[in-house]
């Protein structure tokens, strides 16, 4: 116990001596080696997204279901003052449903879209030589709105192609709104 | 109404018959043959009449002849036909009166008495004219006529008689015939319908006994056959009666035997009952002490089970604590990757915030994963807490029925005393019950010898009895064979 208890106190010293020294040491580092995504998952399956796509993370937000002809929408949620519409990343992706995610992520788009998914599992900071554009594996399933993947310490995570994903929105409401003019 | 007569009966019914008819035979032949010699008795009678009247008139004839010879020759030598005929005529006339007493020759007798008289008179008077007168006077006298008239009167006389004692003769004849013809005929009749009656008797005896004894010979042939079976039955029950009585004999020796044994284990489970009765007034103490001990662990198992359920519910609420303090880290790494977004969109000048963002969401990470060790730790602490409660639960349940039990061992070890101490009694009973059967056993054992002893003798008897049985029934077919003939062919 005692023994327990004094690496205990020494994890606590190591915390609080990288804590002091990381605003202690100068900014000395190529910061452009590396870049910065979320590990996630989205039903079962882990994936990652760009941290420059999206605007913000949060967790247990309140969605309002709206009468919609789109099945993936969930509804529509408050962000910081900025009403947006949430989807369903597991649709969108071609999984199966579950219960009502949890986390959402809110796009850097002009106009913001919420994608809600299962789990949030880490920030990454990844080198660029890990981050692939393509992989044969990748090329040969073609999932939905995947662009590359981020390799890490323990998996390959498919890369979300946000871009796309607000694509496929945006054509699936614009289409429902034509039928509805119609 | 002859089925009901006895065979006595009936075959003296049947002779009866044939006496009483023999009988009527008898007395009428008796009788017509009495007739008959009656009837011959009368002819001879008439004879005898007939021949008494002509002797007379031969000898008046005699007396003529004599007289006449002496009046010729004056002789008197030449008398004695005339002696001799007056002798004779008074024998006749007596014996003609004897036999002539019941019917008309005597009438007529006395008729010619005096005609008879007058002439031996008129003989006499010309005998004695001879004698005096010589043959003159004598001759005179004879040639008067009136002895030839008395003469041919007493012919005339006796011919009538005659006559009348010959239809007498002829009507006694005709009578002694007719008397002999019917006393034939009944004869011959009454011995036909005698034959007859007796054969018929015969027949019917013959008949009637044959159905009522060929039927009782056949009942008897059938009892008899009935009864060899049965005998058979009864012989070979006897035989298995006689083995099924060994086999108990035997069987009884080894119930004596086992009885015996029982007793003598009886005898012996009695002592082990009192020595194990001691045993388990001891043990009731040790058992005692035990409880007691028992009793005790519990309590200090209970005081156990308190502090770990107290210490489960700190562990829970320390695990509560730490959901706190992971939720705070939580929200503390959203706002860091927040602020990062914000930092890299304010540019170069959010730069330094972006290296504090960073900082702060690694802080949370590591205090995300302290949380989660310490949430591990907690977990191991209210699992390892948990595995004790139930343990001790366990413990306190066990210990709990440790001591029920070490009651129920406590009460058992009286409840075995107190049975033990009954078992001994029960021994006892069962030692003395068994030497009781074993005696009653060997009563039995003497009484199963005996009966099987009788068993033998009844197979033995049982043989015998089939053995007459089928004597009885060969007897029966013979007897049956001997009545019926026609029914063993």
């Amino acid at each position: 116990m005692s023994a327990h208890g004094n690496g205990v106190s020494d994890t606590a010293a190591l915390l609080r001596a990288a804590f002091d020294a990381s605003f202690a040491a100068c900014q000395s580092r190529e910061e452009s080696a590396f870049e910065d995504f979320l590990a996630v998952r989205v039903g079962a399956f882990p994936y990652a997204i760009r941290l420059s796509e999206i605007a913000a993370l949060h967790l247990d937000r309140k969605f309002v279901p709206v009468a919609s002809h789109i099945p993936e929408m969930l509804g529509i949620a408050a962000f910081r003052g900025v009403l947006a519409p949430v989807f369903d990343l597991r649709f969108l992706l071609g999984h199966s449903h579950g219960p009502t995610p949890r986390w959402v992520v809110l796009t850097g788009t002009p106009d913001p879209v919420a994608l809600a998914f299962d789990l949030f599992e880490a920030q990454l900071r990844v080198p660029r030589a890990d981050v692939f554009s393509e992989t044969p594996e990748l090329e040969r399933l073609r999932p939905r709105h995947v662009r590359g993947a981020v390799r890490t310490a323990d998996v390959v995570r498919p890369l979300i192609h946000i871009a796309s994903v607000i694509e496929t929105v945006t054509r699936r409401v614009c289409s429902v709104s034509a039928s509805k003019e119609q | 109404m002859f089925s009901n007569w006895t065979f006595g009966r009936k075959v003296a019914a049947g002779f009866a018959a044939a006496a009483a008819t023999l009988l009527v035979i008898a007395v009428v032949g008796y009788l017509n043959a009495h007739r008959l010699i009656e009837n011959e008795r009368w002819v001879g009678h008439t004879q005898q009449v007939r021949e008494e009247l002509n002797g007379l008139l031969f000898l008046l004839v005699d007396a003529e002849t004599g007289e006449r010879g002496f009046i010729i020759a004056g002789n008197e030598a030449f008398l004695e036909p005339y002696q001799a005929a007056i002798a004779g005529i008074a024998r006749r006339r007596g014996e003609l009166r004897n036999l002539t007493i019941d019917n008309t020759v005597q009438r007529t007798l006395d008729s010619v008495q005096p005609l008879i008289d007058a002439r031996l008179a008129l003989l006499n008077d010309a005998i004695r004219e001879r004698r005096t007168g010589g043959v003159e006077a004598s001759a005179r006298l004879i040639m008067s006529g009136e002895g030839k008239r008395t003469m041919d009167q007493l012919r005339r006389t006796f011919a009538e008689m005659d006559d009348a004692e010959r239809e007498l003769l002829t009507r006694r004849s005709a009578e002694a015939e007719a008397s002999a013809q019917t006393t034939k005929l009944f004869l011959l009749l009454g011995s036909l319908l005698g034959t007859a009656l007796v054969a018929l008797i015969g027949l019917f005896l013959s008949r009637f006994l044959s159905q009522q004894i060929g039927a009782a010979v056949q009942q008897v042939q059938s009892s008899s056959a009935e009864l060899q079976a049965s005998a058979n039955q009864q012989v070979s029950g006897a035989q298995e009666q006689a083995t099924a009585m060994s086999e108990i004999t035997t069987t009884i020796s080894e119930l004596l035997a086992t009885s015996r044994q029982i007793a003598e284990s009886a005898q012996q489970v009695a002592r082990v009952a009192e020595q194990t009765a001691a045993a388990a007034r001891a043990g009731d103490g040790t058992v005692e002490k035990g409880h007691e001990a028992v009793t005790g662990i519990r309590r200090q198992v209970d005081i156990i089970v308190n502090h770990m359920v107290e210490l489960g519910k700190k562990s829970q609420q320390i695990g509560s604590v730490l959901d706190i303090v992971s939720e705070l880290a939580e929200q503390t790494n959203i706002l860091a990757i927040n602020a990062t977004i914000e930092a890299a969109g304010a540019g170069d000048a959010g730069k330094r915030f972006s290296v504090v963002a960073d900082e702060i969401r690694k802080l949370a990470d590591r205090v995300a994963g302290s949380t989660n060790e310490t949430r591990k730790l907690i977990e191991d602490v209210r699992s390892a807490v948990n595995t004790t409660v139930m343990t001790t639960e366990s413990g306190s349940k066990a210990v709990e029925t440790g001591s029920r039990q070490f009651s129920e061992v406590a009460d058992a070890f009286k409840e075995i005393t107190v049975l033990v101490t009954t078992a001994a009694e029960v021994a006892r009973e069962i030692e003395l019950s068994t030497k009781q059967q074993a005696t009653a056993v060997a009563q039995v054992n003497i009484a199963i010898t005996d009966v099987a002893t009788t068993s033998r003798e009844t197979e033995a008897s049982s043989g015998q009895t089939l053995e007459t049985a089928s004597q009885l029934a060969g007897l029966s077919r013979e007897l049956l064979r001997l009545i019926r003939p026609q029914a063993n062919a």
